[in-house]
C-alpha cells in the first residue's frame, strides 16, 4: 500500500526508483517469457539418427519406454487400453505415457522436450506438421529403428505424410475423413427427406437455406473454420493447394489460395450458403458441436474421428442424428485424410530400448489394435487388415454411422492432390488462410482475402529454411 | 539516522538471493532472448541459422505485424482507461458509502480473485453469440445482434470489456487505500464548502491520491500489453481473422502454434521496446503531473 500524501521529499525518490524498477522489471520479466528457454547456447544443428547401440534384446531385461499421445479426454481410455494390450503381450516393457492437450501443444511440448534433452521416445504428430517434425533435428526416421517396416500393410491414403521422399519417417495411427452429422427431425421440419441428405455443395446450400427459411433452426449447417475443408474441397476437384504437387516432389514456393476453384468455394461459402452457415470461429471444434447438439444448427462438418463420442452425446441429448458422406463440389475422388502420425524421438538408446520401440510401434499400429482404436472412436484403422477385422464381425453393418464413413473412405481414388499437402510453415500458411476465411465472412471480399492468404503463403515459403 | 549495517558485504550478501534469481530467471533468459532474435529457427530453436536483423524486417513488411501492433495500443488505451475510470468511480462510491462498506468492497474487488482464464470462461458461458446464457436477453433488451466470433467490433469490446473487468477489482484495492488515507479534515471542509461530487472527486481526491493513479497508470499499462492473453486465447483465439490478436498473443502464436522461436523473441524485443519506453514516458510525465508530497 502506498503510503499517505504526508511524505517527504526522501521518500518521494524511493517511489519513483520503486515504480521505474517494477516497471522495468516487470516488462523484462514478460518480455522475457520468450526466451527459448533451452538452457543451452545450441548455435549448432544437431543431427539426428545418431543412436548408440549395444548387445541385447527386450526379452533379456526390462525396459521402459515413453509415449505421448497427442490428447487424453475421451480418447485416453482407449489409449491406455491399448498400451495395457501391448504390456500384456511384452511383460518385460513398460509403457510410461503422458497424454497432452492437443496437436499443437503435443508438437510444441516434443519439440521442448528434445531441445532440453529429454524427449519421450515415441510422439504423436500431426499430419500436416510432417515436414517441420521432418527439418526440427529431433526426429530417427522409423525406418532407421525398424527397417523391415511394411508400409504396404499401411493404408495408402494415410501414407502420403508418412513415406517423404522415399523414406519412412512416421506410420499413421489415426486416420479421418470429414463427414456430415445432420439432424433427422430438423430434416423432417424442414420438409426435407432425411434419407436423401445434401452430397452436393449446392444441395447443402439449398438444404442449410430451407432449414433457416422454414424457421427450424437459427443456422441449416456449420463446421469449424479449418483448412481442412477448403483443402479438401481443392482435392475434390483436383486442384493443387501448393506447387510441386502440393510439396510432394520438392520444396513448395507458392499457394493457390487465389485460383478459380478455390475462389470458387468461398465464392459458395459466403454466397450461396451465406447466412444459413454458422461460424463457430478458427478451429473451434467444440463450439460447432455444441451448436449442432443444442439444435442452433440442423448439420455439422466434423471429422470421423469423432464419430464415436458425438454420437454418443447427441444421443444423451435426444438428438436424432444420422451420418452422411461430406457434401462435394462435383464428382467425388474423395479427400485429404486428417489425423496423425507416431514419430520416434532421436535419442541415445540401447538395442533393447530399440528393440522395445521397434514392438510397439508394430503392435498399436497393427491389425488388433487399430481395429480397437477404430471401433472406439471412429478413425479409420492405419492397418489394411484392420478393416478385414472389423467387417469379419459385421461391425460396419451394426455401425452404420461407422459404415458410412468407411464406404467414403473406400470411394477414395488416388489422385497426386488428395494425399496430403507437405510443407515446413503449415501452421503459419494454413491458418492465414483461416484468418481470411474469417474476414470473408465479415464482409471481405472473396478476391482480395483470397489475394492477401496467397501473398501471406508465398512470402512464408520463401522463408522457410530446413535449418 | 544510524546504519542498520556497518558493513556493506552484510547488505550485498542478503541481497545476493534476490539477484540470483533475478538474473538466472529474469535477465539471463532476456538477453538470451535479444540473442535470439537474431535467429531463424526450425521447431524449437535447435535447428537454427543466423539471419541478423531479418527477423526485424521481416515484422516490418508483416501486414498482419503492423495490424497486430496498432489494434495493442488501442486495446492497451481501452483497458487502461477504462478500468482506471471505472475504478476511480467505484471506489470513490464504496469510500463515501456509510453502510454496508465491506459488502461492496468484496464486490467490488471480487473480479481480481479469479484468474484471466476463468473470468474469459464465464463470459463465454454469459455471452457466447449462439448459446450464450445472456445472449438472447442481450439481444432482445438491446435490440442488436451479439455475433463477437464473426464481427471484429464486437469482439474487440468484449475481450476489452472482460480485460477491464478483471483489472477493476486490482485497482480498487489500491485506491480505496489512497482515499482511506486522505485526512478527515479534508472531507470536513469540503462538506463545509458544499462541494459536488463530481468537483470533490475530479478536483480534491484525484490529486490527493495522484501518487497512486501514476502507479496504477504503469502497473495496467504493463498488464494490458501483458495480461489479457488468456481472455484473447479463451475467448477469441485473436479472431475474428486477426483483429484481437494483440502483441502478447501474435507472439505466442509465432512462438508455439508455429515453433518460429527467433521471430517470437524479436517479437518480444519489439514489445519490451514498446512498453519501456510507454513507461518511461510516462513515468516523466508523472513525475509532473502527480503530487508525490514534499516541497
Amino acid at each position: 500500500m502506498l503510503p499517505n500524501n504526508s511524505n517527504t521529499g526522501g521518500q518521494t525518490y524511493s517511489r519513483r526508483k520503486l515504480l521505474k524498477a517494477g516497471g522495468a522489471a516487470a516488462v523484462v520479466g514478460l518480455a522475457g517469457c520468450a526466451g527459448d528457454g533451452d538452457g543451452t547456447d545450441g548455435t549448432t544443428t544437431e543431427e539426428s539418427g545418431t543412436t548408440t547401440t549395444t548387445p541385447g534384446t527386450v526379452e533379456d531385461q526390462a525396459v521402459t519406454i515413453s509415449f505421448w499421445p497427442a490428447w487424453g479426454g475421451y480418447y485416453e481410455e482407449t489409449f491406455t487400453e491399448m498400451v495395457s494390450n501391448f504390456e500384456d503381450e511384452y511383460p518385460n516393457i513398460t509403457v510410461d505415457m503422458s497424454a497432452q492437450g492437443s496437436y499443437t501443444e503435443s508438437r510444441t511440448a516434443l519439440f521442448n522436450a528434445a531441445n532440453a534433452g529429454n524427449p519421450p521416445d515415441i510422439g504423436h504428430i500431426d499430419k500436416k506438421d510432417a515436414i517441420v517434425a521432418r527439418d526440427s533435428g529431433f526426429m530417427t526416421a522409423v525406418e532407421d529403428i525398424w527397417p523391415e517396416v511394411p508400409t504396404d500393410d499401411y493404408v495408402g491414403p494415410a501414407l502420403g505424410t508418412s513415406v517423404i521422399e522415399g523414406t519412412t519417417w512416421s506410420i499413421p495411427f489415426n486416420n479421418s475423413q470429414i463427414v456430415m452429422y445432420y439432424n433427422e427431425d430438423h430434416f423432417e421440419d424442414a420438409g426435407l427427406d432425411p434419407d436423401s441428405p445434401p452430397n452436393t455443395l449446392d444441395e447443402l446450400a439449398t438444404a442449410a437455406n430451407t432449414i433457416v427459411d422454414e424457421g427450424v433452426a437459427d443456422y441449416g449447417v456449420t463446421w469449424p473454420n479449418h483448412n481442412w475443408w477448403v483443402h479438401s474441397w481443392m482435392g475434390e476437384q483436383e486442384a493443387f493447394v501448393a506447387d510441386q504437387e502440393n510439396g510432394r516432389v520438392g520444396e513448395p514456393t507458392e499457394v493457390y489460395y487465389n485460383s478459380e476453384t478455390s475462389r470458387g468455394i468461398f465464392d459458395w461459402w459466403v454466397n450461396d450458403l451465406g447466412d444459413a452457415y454458422l461460424n463457430p470461429g478458427i478451429k473451434d471444434w467444440g463450439a460447432a458441436e455444441q451448436a449442432f447438439q443444442n439444435g442452433v444448427s440442423s448439420m455439422l462438418m466434423d471429422s470421423s474421428g469423432s464419430i464415436a463420442y458425438l454420437l454418443e452425446g447427441f444421443r444423451d441429448s435426444g438428438i436424432s442424428a444420422s451420418v452422411a458422406p461430406m457434401p462435394v463440389p462435383g464428382e467425388r475422388i474423395g479427400h485429404n485424410m486428417g489425423g496423425a502420425a507416431v514419430w520416434v524421438l532421436d535419442k541415445d538408446r540401447s538395442a533393447a530400448e530399440r528393440d522395445a520401440v521397434r514392438k510397439f510401434l508394430e503392435n498399436m499400429t497393427g491389425p488388433e489394435q487399430q481395429a480397437l482404436y477404430s471401433k472406439a472412436t471412429g478413425y479409420f484403422p492405419s492397418h489394411e487388415e484392420s478393416f478385414t477385422l472389423l467387417q469379419e464381425e459385421n461391425f460396419y453393418e451394426d455401425n452404420p454411422a461407422f459404415g458410412v464413413a468407411y464406404d467414403q473412405y473406400e470411394a477414395w481414388e488416388e489422385y497426386p492432390m488428395n494425399q496430403g499437402i507437405l510443407m515446413g510453415p503449415s501452421a503459419e500458411v494454413f491458418k492465414e488462410l483461416e484468418r481470411q476465411t474469417d474476414n470473408m465472412l465479415g464482409g471481405t471480399a472473396v478476391s482480395d482475402a483470397t489475394q492477401s492468404a496467397k501473398d501471406f503463403g508465398d512470402r512464408r515459403l520463401a522463408r522457410y529454411v530446413r535449418g | 539516522m544510524s546504519e542498520i549495517y556497518t558493513e556493506d558485504w552484510k547488505a550485498y550478501l542478503l541481497l545476493l538471493p534476490t539477484l540470483v534469481v533475478s538474473v538466472a530467471f529474469l535477465y539471463y533468459p532476456a538477453l538470451k532472448t535479444f540473442r535470439l532474435a537474431l535467429y531463424q529457427t526450425v521447431a524449437a530453436g535447435a535447428n537454427r541459422i543466423y539471419v541478423g536483423l531479418d527477423n526485424f524486417v521481416w515484422l516490418l513488411n508483416s501486414p498482419n505485424y503492423h495490424y497486430s501492433f496498432f489494434i495493442s495500443l488501442v486495446f492497451a488505451a481501452i483497458v487502461v482507461i477504462g478500468s482506471m475510470a471505472i475504478a476511480l468511480y467505484l471506489s470513490y462510491l464504496i469510500y463515501r458509502v456509510a453502510v454496508g462498506t465491506s459488502g461492496y468492497l468484496v464486490s467490488g474487488i471480487l473480479s481480481y480473485s479469479f484468474s484471466f482464464t476463468i473470468v474469459a470462461t464465464i463470459m463465454v458461458f454469459l455471452l457466447e453469440p449462439s448459446v450464450g446464457i445472456l445472449t438472447n436477453l442481450i439481444e432482445q433488451a438491446l435490440g442488436l445482434e451479439i455475433n463477437w466470433v464473426t464481427n471484429s467490433t464486437q469482439a474487440i469490446i468484449v475481450v476489452s470489456g472482460t480485460s477491464i473487468l478483471k483489472m477493476v477489482g486490482y485497482n480498487v484495492i489500491f485506491l480505496i487505500g489512497a482515499l482511506s488515507s486522505i485526512p478527515e479534515t479534508i472531507n470536513e471542509t469540503a462538506k463545509l464548502d458544499g462541494i459536488g461530487h463530481f468537483k470533490l472527486l475530479s478536483r480534491v481526491y484525484v490529486p490527493l491520491i495522484s501518487p497512486t493513479l501514476a502507479f496504477l497508470l504503469i502497473m495496467n499499462t504493463v498488464y494490458a500489453f501483458f495480461l489479457p492473453f488468456p481472455v484473447i486465447d479463451v475467448m477469441t483465439s485473436g479472431g475474428p481473422g486477426n483483429s484481437t490478436s494483440i502483441l502478447i498473443y501474435h507472439l505466442y502464436e509465432t512462438a508455439f502454434s508455429q515453433s518460429q522461436m527467433g521471430l517470437a523473441a524479436t517479437e518480444s524485443i519489439v514489445l519490451f521496446v514498446l512498453v519501456g519506453g510507454l513507461i518511461v514516458i510516462q513515468l516523466f510525465w508523472s513525475d509532473r503531473a502527480a503530487h508525490f508530497g514534499g516541497t
